[in-house]
């Protein structure tokens, strides 16, 4: 069941409790305290009434002697001259004779032994013929005679409007139930909806729509939840989205690499099969092993590029170890390929940086053999690799007049696989890895690779990272050039 | 079924409870009647005479008077309303004789006084009146003729009040050649006696003497709502009762009791 239903359900029962104990109490009062002043009223008026009745039983006679037939035609003449529709009397002489009754005839005998019984004492209810009677007693104060006025009054009226004031009551109630019952249902509908544009969202983000948002803005609980249902949403989305890069990433990766693993093979079994068909052509023969052997050499650098990319990705923490940038430049020219050109110029600024050496000089040595290449067959071309201060960091610079990068190709130079020119890449022993491999290493450290570059003028890579202090520094002093 | 059953039950209880508070004030109210009818109720507003005080005969004469016929008795109740006047007749003579008689054997008149008094009782001196009022009150009046014998039997002045009973509601001898006449102390109660009123337990005797000139002694029963009054003086001998309210007694107790104080 929903909630607003129970809501307006509870509001209703609450509703119908309070109108009922209402009604109850006040009409309880009403009826108590319209009983209790009438029945002093008319108390009051028995009073007077006996008093009225003495006096007429007085004039009746000089003497006070009170004979019975005095008595009863002193009470008829009385009753006669003071008839009222709502009041009648009896005349008792010593509680067991009636000397004269004006009583209504539906009166319950037993009714009237009791208020004989109980004398001036208590006060007694009785229905009779659909009427509620109301019975008092008072004994005449009359020498030598013990007589007693019995007197019913007609109390209808407080009973009729008792019941008037329940019918009253009834018919409100039920039309405030009624009004009520509708008023809670809109606002039990009202106070929900929040709840419902929840639920709403949270099967539309169930299905897919990760975009979905509740945009609630109460100010009260339910906002509150609302505000944590669209944050909860926005980091769904955003790790869905992050999946979905990563998978799109790897597939990519995959489809690249096995593109760059394909157009090897493919050589590979060419010039194979070519020896195999002329194996007396010396030349050809030749020639084909020479093919076979360079695309092997390339299939074996990408297979050691893809262990590097694999173990970066896989490691734990980077060995972060003060290091000298002198010392990190000259081991980087030392692991350059021996003859390779041209040979880079060092410049260092006695910096200590806190990096993984190996990692840090496998990057440097990249982005060098990169520099290399570009500067192929180009007369002049010179590589500087320089590590300078700046702005409180310290930024390592591989600076080359080469070829330059066309500034189309520039943003997808770091991707996996990704070779401006691939044909000569290849022909270098490229495999479209290397860069790739620089900005993960760079990435793994803190760091960004900045590549600038202007086609037929040169590139420079920059990689900034903070200065190790004197003051936590363990210097590697290796300046061995 | 099962399902149904879950949604509907919800509906169902808030029915019930909305049917139950409509129906509890009929419920409530119901019972409320058989009780009412059921027994009869005490009543609270308080005793107007008690059922002791209303069956003595002098009590109730003096209550009826004083509530219901309002007869004045006292020594100016002939103008004051409410008595007629009849025909004094040796009949009355006589009650008025065995009054005196009674008086005088209760210590209530002394021997001169008596013999004075009695001395009236005749009716060739003329100056007897008579007055009836209802309930069987009679009222004799006796007033001094300017004849002196030589007895000085002509200054006595007797009013005499009797009930049905004769019982001496009001008496008031005076005798202007100042016999005088005392009381003694139990007087009120020898008075009270004579009403027949000793049979009441509760007489308590307020002593106002400082506060009320002239006062005397006097007695209240509160069962019997009769205040006696007994007074002497050098000429004069006064007996009183009259009906009084315990609130109106309460009343002067405080009054003249802290004029005492």
């Amino acid at each position: 069941m929903k909630f607003a239903t129970k809501l307006s359900l509870g509001c209703i029962a609450l509703l119908s409790c309070a109108l009922g104990a209402a009604g109850l109490l006040l009409t309880g009062q009403s009826f108590s305290g319209s009983l209790a002043s009438t029945r002093t009223a008319l108390q009051a008026q028995q009073e007077k009434e006996k008093y009225a009745l003495e006096r007429f039983i007085f004039q009746a006679t000089d003497s006070a002697q009170f004979e019975n037939y005095i008595l009863a035609s002193a009470a008829q003449q009385y009753a006669e001259q003071t008839a009222d529709a709502g009041s009648s009397m009896a005349l008792w002489l010593d509680g067991a004779y009636s000397l004269y009754s004006g009583l209504p005839a539906a009166l319950p005998r037993t009714a009237l032994k009791q208020a004989l019984t109980d004398g001036e004492n208590a006060w007694q209810l009785t229905r009779a013929a659909g009427r509620w009677y109301l019975l008092l007693t008072q004994p005449l104060d009359l020498p030598g005679v013990r007589a007693d006025m019995l007197c019913a009054y007609d109390v209808s009226a407080v009973f009729a409007t008792r019941d008037a004031q329940l019918q009253a009551w009834l018919a409100a109630s039920a039309a405030l139930l009624v009004l009520g019952g509708g008023a809670a249902v809109l606002f039990s509908r009202r106070v929900t909806r929040p709840l419902t544009a929840l639920q709403t969202a949270s099967e539309k983000i169930a299905d897919g729509e990760y975009t979905q948002r509740t945009q609630v803005k109460t100010d009260d609980e339910i906002g509150a939840l609302s505000r944590s249902f669209d944050a909860m949403a926005a980091a769904v989305e955003g790790k869905i989205n992050e999946l979905s890069k990563t998978t799109q990433s790897q597939q990519d990766f995959i489809a690249a690499f096995t593109h760059e693993i394909k157009t090897p093979m493919t050589a590979m079994l060419g010039y194979a099969d070519l020896m195999r068909a002329r194996p007396d052509d010396t030349e050809t023969q030749r020639e084909a092993a020479g093919y076979i052997y360079h695309e092997t050499q390339r299939l074996e650098n990408l297979s050691r590029s893809l262990l590097a990319l694999m173990g970066l990705d896989q490691a734990g923490a980077l060995e972060l170890v003060p290091c000298q940038d002198a010392g990190l430049l000259l081991q980087t020219v030392r692991s350059l390929p021996q003859g390779s050109t041209p040979v880079p110029r060092v410049i260092s600024a006695g910096c200590v940086v806190q990096v993984d050496r190996s990692l840090w000089v496998d990057m440097l040595r990249n982005l060098t053999l990169n520099a290399q290449r570009a500067c192929q067959g180009i007369e002049g071309a010179a590589i500087t690799l320089r590590c300078e201060r700046r702005a409180g960091q310290v930024v390592f610079t591989v600076t080359d007049t080469g070829c330059g990068i066309p500034a189309a190709d520039l943003p997808r130079v770091t991707e996996a696989f990704y070779m401006v020119d691939k044909s000569r890449s290849r022909a270098a022993g490229g495999s479209g890895i290397g860069l790739a491999l620089c900005a993960r290493i760079a990435g793994a450290h803190g760091a960004k690779l900045e590549i600038t570059s202007t086609e037929h003028v040169g590139t420079t890579v920059t990689i900034a990272v903070p200065e190790v202090l004197p003051s936590e520094r363990e210097a590697d002093n290796d300046t061995q050039s | 079924m099962t399902h149904k059953a879950d949604t509907l039950r919800p509906f169902l209880r808030c029915a019930a409870v909305v049917l139950c508070s409509l129906a509890l004030p009929l419920a409530v109210f119901a019972l409320w009647d058989r009780a009412l009818l059921a027994a009869p109720h005490i009543r609270t507003d308080g005793e107007r005479f008690s059922a002791a005080g209303r069956a003595n005969a002098t009590a109730c004469t003096l209550y009826a008077a004083e509530h219901v016929t309002k007869v004045p008795l006292g020594s100016n109740s002939v103008w004051d309303g409410g008595w007629t006047a009849g025909t004094m007749d040796g009949s009355a003579l006589a009650r008025a004789r065995r009054t005196l008689r009674a008086l005088h054997e209760a210590g209530l008149l002394c021997d001169d006084s008596y013999a004075a008094a009695l001395s009236v009782c005749r009716l060739d001196y003329g100056s007897w009146e008579l007055y009836t009022a209802p309930c069987g009150l009679t009222q004799l009046v006796r007033s001094p003729e300017e004849i002196y014998t030589g007895a000085d039997t002509e200054h006595v002045y007797i009013q005499l009040i009797l009930s049905d009973d004769d019982a001496p509601l009001y008496f008031n001898y005076q005798n202007d050649l100042g016999q005088g006449d005392t009381l003694a102390d139990d007087a009120v109660a020898q008075y009270c006696a004579l009403l027949g009123l000793d049979e009441f337990t509760d007489w308590q005797y307020p002593d106002w003497g400082t506060a009320v000139r002239d006062f005397g002694a006097a007695g209240y029963s509160e069962t019997a709502q009769v205040y006696a009054v007994a007074n002497a003086s050098g000429y004069s001998v006064t007996l009183s009762a009259a009906s009084m309210t315990p609130q109106t007694f309460a009343a002067l107790n405080t009054q003249y009791g802290e004029e005492i104080s």
